[in-house]
């Protein structure tokens, strides 16, 4: 976040000879702030945000959680045990037993290592591919442009689910194909992200300083566009990463996505509908994570958004109002 | 109102110690302060000052209205002899467009681009005086008819983003007019327009209200809409009114050194024209950090020792005019000695 | 108006061209060979290429592409793999229901949030934050809340718990009253799913539209407050509202391929699913098709509407 005020400084290369030094320090050490006092200076502002300080309340908690529950004393997750068939909760079963008598706190915890995992995966693919083809889309001409924009714009009109339940048409169910699904799903939105991002850098003052010291286009790209696209694409990518994982959830319901018996948010939920009358307990534990997982990922987003440069936050602003609008597709 | 009834029967408005204050980051900005002012009947006063001066806010709080997060820290409206500001909201929005009402600066944004002119006149007529749907039609037709528009009738069906600029003023003032306001408050109501039109504007506005018998307040900043269409001026300055009198005699004899600055700064029309305008140099001090003294001492010319520590009052130099200056207050006592002697 | 309507429908061209391919290449991309995937391992040869001719891949790849364009233009999808129904009559008979619900589910989305972001943007204007911030928490909190399990959440609470709503048993027009009982949940959840998006847009868009000069107007004519509100300022912000809701009637029907399924109602998101997990390829192309023909248009019918709400757009 403090990347930004500092990579706005001309190049080096038209910087005169004497503040040379420190300009050519500058940038390096924002890109990859590698100084233990920019660290912790970088740690405290991120604090200091209340949006922060609550989604990590949230998402540390979980995400150790889904680590380290292979450890944990649970139980079997895919044992069965038919003499604790539907338990309520009680000591030994803290949630209670499905109609196999499986503990749904070990299933919760292991599914909520599956929807981490799924929304981690998607939300960089859509990530990385966004950024490259945006940044393609915006320095490789007009007509480029103009054909990845009209691409974009189509599939746009198309909510994620349905994308990536088409998607899992072609190729089948699956962890691996729902993430791919899912990452594809978001990827037109990040597209139009990072090429916005990347017009309005190109567009900017110093990228006029680079042109006049002919630097050359890839030396722009990785200098100036990729590291101020960064934190931007931050605030959109946890908000696809949430999404991510309500759409995996929803496939999963569907019996579209992580397929039975490895537990996961959506199938466990699925399953839990079939027994609602006789066993509540099923369905509403994993569903709640699923609401705080999300959740936690919302406040992430508004924290970075918060401390961004204003000028990209406006970009920014635009395309999460976009994608806002986009959200009903759970 | 005893106090107003001592002075003149006609009385229209008189504001009392009126101050507006504007909560921000360092501390809340005295946008006006201690404001006091009465308008006769008939009578027109035009408020004066320079941006930021508090004029805009002053007229709008005359109708209890403050925009944001603004409050109204004291004071009193009187009006038609009641306190404007200690009604209950519910009776202070019927007095709203009724007994006062306001012409705004920008009528390019000042009338509701999704609600047709004959639902934007029509509708406080019924409210304001019970008219009938058909009567208040009427009535709206006839108030264009008076504004100089050449086709009421068109008019009325139209949405403002149909009209120019200088047309839709004119529905701004019919609107303000409607329900024959005992004041009408204008807040530069020319300087959104075109030069040609702007005097036409001043004059429709000068016919309607003494028709009405309206007393109108005129916020500007062109002395020479003030000379041309005021029969009094105020003089704001970081929201205090430093001076006030009849036109003519403050144009003559300006006792502030403040509205000396602001009338040498403006090229007389028939004189020669001067090398360079005055200008008075510096800029007011910020709202939130107003000095105990005058607020204008940095910038004053003949400035003495008391006017940092001491706010000057307002102080009768002439039959009408009076104004808040340590300096001249001594200079024009002495002259007065020295005529009477 | 119509000339407008016209111009908007023409520029759809090349979108729907796009996406006539992709729904084209759909079939195509299937790993190996689509005709083997669908009709399993052991299917025989004959049996295999019959196959191959119903799913039109028989044919070299540009005269199939042809071949999928012509009988797209006499309105022919092909029919089912599994019932032999033509495709449009089993899309035709289970989109009035999709549409029932979708449809409903906005107008009463509409009627809770915009009350609700009028409100939140009142509190905020006044400097009543408190209010304004505990409402936009709620909605935040909605916003995350998955519509299955809020499906499963109200079954438990209104059909089990108190008895109100039935959650199987026909769909059928002939008896309305049960119909609508029927109806009932689905509409509530996909409304609610709504509530965050329209509430949120509402909220900003009115809060700008009382900072408006043309509202300090309105207030100093002595207008009332609910007035100002709701005809002064709300129809100025209709704009993004309308976009809004346009753009989350399109999410919201990617909503009833979950909701039609947890509530088996026999509409055209039950029936993608089903085709689906039938690999009724014929039936999820046609689909496919169908669900970008309709946002297309919801497109179309959110710009005609702008035209008859503000107008400025009108003449522009």
């Amino acid at each position: 976040m403090t990347l930004h005020s500092t990579e706005t400084r001309p190049p080096e290369a038209t910087a005169p000879p004497a503040p040379d030094a420190t300009a050519e320090v500058a940038p390096a050490a924002a890109a990859a702030p590698t100084e233990p006092s920019m660290v912790r200076a970088g740690v405290r502002s991120f604090f200091r945000n209340r949006n922060n300080v609550i989604a990590c309340a949230i998402m540390v908690p979980l995400v150790s959680i889904a680590l380290l529950s292979p450890w944990l004393p649970l139980g079997n997750l895919t044992q069965s045990n038919l003499l604790a068939s539907l338990a309520p909760p009680s000591l030994e079963h803290p949630f209670g037993t499905d109609k196999l008598g499986r503990d749904i706190l070990a299933r919760t915890f292991a599914g909520l290592r599956i929807s981490i995992l799924v929304g981690l995966a998607a939300a960089t693919i859509s990530l990385l591919g966004g950024m490259i083809i945006g940044t393609l889309a915006a320095t490789l001409g007009k007509r480029v442009d103009a054909a990845v924009s009209s691409l974009v714009d189509v599939l746009m009109a198309f909510p994620a689910v349905l994308m990536a339940i088409v998607i899992v048409a072609v190729f089948g169910p699956g962890p691996v194909q729902l993430i791919i699904a899912l990452g594809i799903a978001s990827m037109p939105a990040a597209i139009r992200l990072q090429r916005s991002l990347a017009l309005s850098i190109v567009s900017s003052t110093y990228m006029d300083a680079a042109r006049m010291a002919n630097a050359s286009a890839w030396w722009n790209v990785r200098r100036h566009m990729l590291p101020n696209s960064v934190a931007p694409m931050m605030v959109v990518a946890s908000i696809y990463a949430a999404e991510a994982i309500l759409a995996e959830a929803a496939l999963s319901f569907l019996g579209l996505g992580v397929v039975p018996p490895t537990p996961s948010l959506g199938n466990i939920i699925a399953d839990g509908q079939n027994y609602l009358r006789e066993a509540w307990w099923i369905s509403t534990i994993p569903g709640l994570t699923i609401v705080l997982l999300s959740l936690s990922l919302h406040f992430f987003s508004d924290g970075v958004r918060e401390q961004l440069d204003p000028a990209l936050r406006a970009t920014v602003m635009r395309a999460r109002k976009e994608r806002r609008w986009m959200r009903r597709s759970r | 109102m005893d106090a107003s009834q001592q002075m003149s029967p006609e009385i229209a408005v008189e504001v009392r110690g009126l101050s507006v204050e504007f909560p921000t980051a360092n501390g809340p900005a005295r946008a006006v302060t201690d404001v006091s002012l009465s308008v006769a009947r008939g009578e027109r006063l035009a408020i004066v000052g320079e941006s930021g001066s508090g004029k805009s806010v002053l007229s709008l709080a005359l109708m209890g209205i403050v925009g944001g997060s603004g409050t109204i820290t004291g004071g009193e409206v009187w009006l038609q002899g009641q306190d404007l500001l200690a009604l209950r909201p519910e009776q202070l929005r019927r007095a709203r467009g009724r007994d006062i009402a306001m012409v705004f600066q920008d009528p390019g944004t000042s009338l509701n681009p999704v609600i047709s002119i004959e639902a934007q006149i029509v509708a406080p007529l019924r409210r304001h005086l019970g008219l009938s749907r058909a009567a208040a039609r009427e009535r709206a037709l006839q108030l264009l008819a008076e504004t100089g528009l050449p086709d009421p009738a068109r008019t009325l069906a139209a949405f403002p983003h149909q009209l120019s600029g200088g047309m839709r003023q004119r529905v701004m003032i019919a609107m303000a007019v409607a329900c024959e306001p005992t004041v009408l408050l204008a807040d530069e109501p020319t300087t959104a327009l075109d030069v040609t039109i702007q005097a036409q504007i001043v004059d429709l506005l000068s016919r309607l209200s003494s028709e009405r018998g309206s007393a109108v307040v005129f916020v500007t900043h062109d002395m020479g809409l003030v000379a041309r269409f005021a029969d009094r001026i105020a003089v704001m300055y970081a929201g205090r009114i430093v001076e006030s009198g009849p036109v003519l005699d403050v144009f003559a004899a300006p006792q502030h050194p403040y509205t000396r600055g602001l009338l040498a700064s403006i090229p007389a029309v028939d004189g020669p024209l001067p090398d360079r305008l005055t200008q008075i140099d510096g800029s007011p001090p910020p709202l939130t950090e107003l000095p105990a003294g005058c607020a204008f001492v940095d910038r004053c010319p003949s400035a003495l020792p008391q006017c940092s520590s001491s706010q000057p009052a307002l102080t009768e130099r002439r039959p009408g005019q009076v104004a808040a200056c340590w300096a001249t207050a001594t200079i024009d006592v002495s002259h007065r000695e020295a005529v009477s002697a | 108006m119509l000339r407008y309507a016209g111009r908007r429908i023409t520029a759809m061209i090349p979108a729907l061209l796009v996406i006539i391919v992709l729904v084209f290449a759909l079939l195509r991309m299937i790993p190996g060979d689509p005709a083997v995937f669908i009709g399993g391992e052991n299917i025989g040869p004959e049996a295999l290429q019959a196959l191959r001719e119903r799913l039109g891949l028989a044919a070299p790849l540009p005269q199939q592409f042809l071949d999928y364009l012509a009988s797209l233009a006499r309105f022919d999808l092909g029919r089912s793999l599994h019932t032999q129904l033509p495709v449009t009559s089993i899309i035709g008979n289970a989109i009035t229901l999709t549409a029932t619900i979708a449809i409903t589910s906005t107008v009463l989305g509409l009627l809770i949030s915009v009350p609700l972001g009028v409100v939140a943007a009142y509190s905020k204007s006044k400097g009543r934050n408190r209010g304004d911030g505990a409402l936009m928490a709620v909605v935040m909190v909605l916003d995350n809340v998955p519509s299955f399990w809020l499906s499963l959440l109200l079954m438990l609470g209104l059909s089990y718990g108190l008895g109100l709503f039935p959650i199987s048993g026909a769909v059928s027009w002939s008896d309305p009253g049960a119909m609508a009982a029927r109806l009932a949940l689905p509409v509530i959840v996909l409304a609610i799913g709504q509530v965050a998006a329209l509430t949120r847009v509402t909220r900003s868009a009115v809060v700008e539209t009382l900072g408006r000069d043309y509202v300090r107007t309105a207030r100093a004519m002595g207008t009332p407050e609910p007035t100002i509100l709701f005809r002064h300022a709300l129809p100025n912000a209709a704009l993004p509202i309308i976009t809004m809701t346009g753009l989350s009637f399109g999410r919201l029907l990617a909503g009833t391929v979950i909701v039609e399924a947890i509530f088996s109602i026999p509409g055209i998101g039950t029936q993608l699913i089903q085709a689906i997990t039938g690999r009724d390829y014929p039936v999820v192309q046609g689909l496919i098709l169908v669900y970008a023909l309709i946002f297309l248009t919801i497109n179309v019918v959110t710009d005609v509407v702008y035209t008859r709400v503000d107008p400025r757009v009108r003449l522009a």
